[in-house]
């Protein structure tokens, strides 16, 4: 039997609060009793019933609380008691007003859910610790080349080395994440999942011990061992529904059948950041490329021996460097180590989106503060002569304020309430929608820490909003509002307050828009970059071929290139076309050669290259051009002579002085002749530079990785099942996944632009929209105060047009205000989004079409208030209140 | 006629409610009795204010029922009618009978 579903802890707290302690526990009870039964309709139907129920059982319960707790008198009672009238008072207030009120309640709550969400996930990925035994000795390790930087991997041969030598480290351990293929049962399509190809040290040096079943046994480490696979704990709930039964059974991987051993527990959900599907032990062939120095391609982590600290363990890694630079200069000699806390790097490539997030949602809030406490000034002015006959009649300014702090707290605490309600599921709709991976498991709960953070800036958001007008109260004398009834002018001090809200919202609005216009420009603009094939009307499948197909390589050849043809062959197809790695697909094959006969040092210091290997059907299916020379054909087989085609960023940057067509390199143990230049292509991203790439013939290298691209308008899911019969006439163990037109890998690999986009350009349309109306507010309000004075004024002669003027100045006098900061911030802010290279576009020209652009708008929101005032009928205005 | 007799509508919802209910007469149960009954949503909050204030006109009387013998049992307050409370609601629906008296179904005087 499953747990009872609870009820949200936040609403049982409000609820809790409210009720009178005597009905507590019926109140509480009733409260879990019926939200069980609401969650027979689903959890999200659930949450929305408890949302609307308290909200509506909270003033009936808090009255009824009052009341009761009043009657005793008591001090305390007392000041309930004043409480009670001040919360009925404002009340009734607020039905006088409701849709300021309630605009108000929305966009506050929207603002606070937004926010607590934010900080939500920010703590559950940045200050929980990982949920490891000692996370803090856990550490990353990189290999650092001077000429091309960082990378967080070792060389297979390094690693063994730095775990014999190293003192400071407790153990290294390796592993290799990669997509797979996976059929459960013979027959359904095969589903695509994460693989993480694991060492035998992950597990000790992680610290995790099976939850279910065993771990891998050293038999199972060695290559042609047996086929394990562990369940990591998720895919094991979410995919077998958690059934324990299911240790012992067999698997239709892409090698072929594998046996599940054993179920990791949830910590291991949080590793590697954004998690894996399935663990299997990492093997490789002696003669493998990562059993060479050369390579660089495993992911490490280490753990720290107890003492231990980053730098001790940075200095003596810098000793193994030189000593292995010593030992092996052909591959070590600009080679070095590099050890960082692993938390703090998983956490590392989300920070910027983070904090954009975060600045973006603290902005919106800000500007909501200020809106709604320009609101509440402009309302308490109205109520200023109230205030100032109660004062008269004996309310001291303690009692005032009191009255004033309770409104602006109980139409915050209102809001708040439902913000914390709505933060638990829009955090969850932001990790199921953030582009790219998490470093967390996929539970984000708000726990105390987070609760309090929402309390905290409810209260500093009615705090600041709630203020001004508090401290403006003072002034509300009685001679003080006769005065200003009598002068029929806005006070000096009330427009200097408001203008001053104005102005920071105008400044906030411009970084925001400004923030939201150049990263929608960067997103935008990656439309018009030219990739350097033609991605429409490409299909993509993964294939992967069995294992005993792939044990002879030209049997393994055979198949793909019947594969190809089966595609090629299906209705609606105009060409197909194999490849071991695609562009925009995970996967590539870096490697350093060097021209024929030369001298060219070869490894770190000598020239790189992406190599494709490729059928010659290739060049067509994909529109690469050819731009000279020939392409790759059917007879550059196996038997025949080694050829290459290269892009035109290889020819220029390896033949500088001569044509590179004819021309011979050294690599892969052969020397390659080039017959043909390509048009430059991008593979990784839209951002990259054209590096140098090389198209090899697949039957000359031939690999087991395989994808297939299809010429074809037809939809995917049409294309791999029709090809999925063909593929049983060749071998019914062949599983094909990832299929996928080309133009939506591309689309894909912009998904981070876009997401920044959507986000930042949203909410800077709702600050754009609360800067102008409260722009306009504060205007209309200021010319209904002046009603007298500009009818004066009229009544003297001075021509409406000047009164127009006059007005819209007013307004952009205010906007000026906050121009010139918003503009200093926003450049602030730009430089930050270049320097994390999350914007790709000119600062200056966004900056001046952001500024014009507001402008114009102040002025177009002040016209309205400006012809109004221009059409004040100067006897109505002398009459005027 | 005692002034506590008068009772608002939703406190005579919830009179009648008890009514219904019989032994089982609790916040829950009251809530959901009015709720399929009338159609229309109930705070459940609302329910017990309103129960509240019954108790204190003398219209209503309850017993808090010890937990139930269950892990997580609960303590509720189960109220009963006061022969008070039955006046009202007698006295309330008698009103509005009266009032109704002689009015056709679509709320005209017959000629």
């Amino acid at each position: 039997m499953s747990p009872a579903p609870v009820l949200p802890r936040i609403a049982a707290a409000l609820l809790w609060l409210a009720s009178p302690p005597d009905d507590r526990p019926s109140v509480l009870a009733d409260f879990e009793d019926a939200y069980a039964e609401q969650r027979h309709a689903g959890r999200g139907a659930a949450l929305c019933w408890c949302a609307i129920q308290v909200a509506l059982s909270i003033p009936p319960l808090l009255v009824r609380r009052l009341r009761v707790t009043r009657t005793p008198r008591t001090q305390g009672a007392s000041m309930a008691a004043t409480f009670l009238t001040d919360v009925r008072y404002a009340a009734r207030l607020a039905r006088r007003a409701p849709l300021v009120a309630l605009s108000t309640i929305a966009a506050i709550a929207g603002g606070i859910a937004a926010a607590t969400a934010v900080v939500s996930v920010m703590e559950s990925v940045f200050l929980r610790p990982l949920p490891f035994a000692r996370p803090d000795e856990l550490v990353q390790l990189s290999t650092i080349i001077e000429r091309f930087g960082s990378a967080a991997e070792l060389n297979y041969l390094d690693a063994d080395d730095i775990r014999s030598q190293a003192a400071t480290l407790d153990g290294v351990a390796q592993y290799d994440a990669g997509a797979g293929t996976l059929r459960v049962h013979a027959g359904e399509p095969a589903q695509s999942v994460t693989v993480l190809s694991v060492d035998r040290h992950l597990a000790s040096v992680l610290r995790v011990a099976p939850a279910l079943g065993r771990s891998f046994e050293s038999a199972e480490f060695v290559d042609g061992g047996p086929d394990v696979v562990m369940l990591t704990n998720r895919f094991w709930r979410e995919r077998f529904g958690g059934d324990p039964a299911i240790v012992g059974a067999s698997l239709e991987m892409g090698s072929g059948p594998a046996m599940i051993v054993g179920v990791l527990p949830p910590a291991a959900d949080w590793f590697p950041s954004g998690g894996s599907d399935l663990w299997t032990p990492l093997t490789f062939p002696a003669t493998s490329f990562l059993n060479q120095r050369g390579s660089i391609a495993l992911s490490a982590i280490g753990r720290l021996h107890q003492g231990a600290t980053l730098d001790s363990a940075q200095a003596e890694l810098g000793t193994i460097a030189r000593r292995l630079a010593t030992a092996y200069p052909e591959t070590n000699a600009a080679r070095r180590f590099g050890v960082s806390n692993l938390q703090r790097a998983m956490v590392g490539p989300v920070r910027p989106m983070m904090l954009l997030l975060a600045g973006a949602i603290a902005a919106l809030l800000a500007i909501a503060c200020a809106n709604i406490a320009s609101l509440l000034l402009a309302h308490a002015h109205e109520r200023a002569g109230e205030f100032a006959l109660r004062a008269a009649i004996g309310a001291s300014h303690g009692r005032l304020a009191r009255q004033l702090w309770t409104e602006t707290l109980l139409l915050f605490s209102a809001a708040g309430g439902l913000g914390a309600i709505l933060a638990g599921p829009l955090a969850r709709i932001l990790v199921a929608r953030y582009p790219g991976t998490l470093p967390l498991s996929s539970d984000v709960s708000l726990d105390v820490r987070v609760m309090t953070a929402s309390l905290l800036l409810t209260l500093a958001a009615a705090f600041t909003a709630g203020l001004p007008t508090i401290r403006r109260s003072r002034q509300w004398r009685i001679g003080a509002a006769l005065a200003r009834t009598a002068r029929g002018s806005s006070g000096r001090s009330t427009r200097r307050g408001t203008g001053l809200f104005v102005s920071a919202q105008v400044a906030l609005s411009i970084v925001l828009l400004f923030g939201g216009f150049v990263l929608l420009r960067t997103f935008t603009s990656m439309a018009s970059v030219a990739p350097g094939f033609d991605p429409d009307g490409v299909v993509t499948i993964r294939a992967t071929i069995p294992a005993r197909q792939r044990e002879d390589a030209q049997r393994m050849v055979a198949v793909q290139d019947q594969l190809r043809d089966a595609a090629a062959s299906l209705p609606g197809v105009a060409g197909a076309a194999h490849a071991m790695f695609i562009p925009f697909a995970p996967g590539s094959w870096g490697d350093g050669y060097r021209r024929a006969g030369s001298s060219d040092a070869i490894g770190p210091n000598g020239p790189f290259a992406h190599f494709f290997m490729v059928s010659p059907e290739y060049f067509r299916v994909m529109h690469v051009p050819i731009v000279r020379g020939r392409p790759l054909t059917a007879a550059d087989d196996e038997g025949g002579r080694r050829v290459v085609v290269v892009n035109q960023s290889f020819a220029l940057r390896t033949f500088p002085d001569r044509d590179a067509i004819g021309g011979r390199i050294d690599w892969n143990d052969d020397v390659w002749e080039i017959v043909g230049i390509a048009g430059n292509a991008r593979h990784e991203s839209l951002w990259d530079d054209f590096d140098p790439d090389v198209y090899v013939p697949r039957h000359q290298v031939p690999r087991g990785n395989t994808w297939l691209l299809i010429a074809s308008a037809r939809p995917a899911s049409a294309l791999v099942a029709e090809l999925q019969q063909r593929a049983r006439a060749i071998d019914p163990a062949i599983l094909l996944s990832d299929a996928e037109p080309m133009r939506q890998r591309l689309a894909d690999s912009a998904a981070p632009e876009r997401f920044r986009a959507a986000i930042t350009s949203t909410l800077a349309l709702i600050a754009l929209g609360l800067a102008l109306v409260g722009l306009n507010g504060v205007v209309a309000y200021s010319v209904v105060t002046r009603t007298k004075e500009i009818g004066i004024r009229l009544a003297l002669g001075e021509r409406p047009a000047a009164v127009r003027r006059g007005v819209v100045g007013d307004a952009l006098r205010a906007l000026a205000g906050g121009l010139i900061p918003g503009t200093i911030a926003s450049w602030i802010v730009g430089r930050w989004l270049v320097s994390a290279s999350l914007v790709r576009t000119d600062l200056r020209l966004a900056l001046a079409a952001v500024a014009c652009a507001f402008v114009v708008a102040g002025a177009a929101v002040a016209a309205g208030p400006a012809w109004r005032a221009s059409r004040v009928d100067p006897v109505d205005a002398l009459r005027h209140d | 006629m005692a002034k506590g007799d008068f009772v608002g509508d939703f406190e005579l919802l919830v009179l009648l409610a008890i009514a219904h209910a019989g032994d089982e007469a609790y916040g829950l149960a009251i809530q959901q009795q009015i709720e399929q009954r009338t159609g229309r949503i109930v705070a459940i909050g609302a329910v017990h204010a309103t129960l509240g204030r019954l108790a204190d006109k003398g219209l209503v009387r309850y017993r808090v029922s010890e937990p139930q013998p269950i892990p997580g049992g609960k303590r509720r307050k189960f109220y009963r009618l006061c022969p008070a409370g039955v006046r009202a609601i007698r006295h309330s629906t008698g009103m509005l009978a009266r009032m109704l008296n002689g009015l056709s179904p679509d709320l005209t005087e017959p000629q």
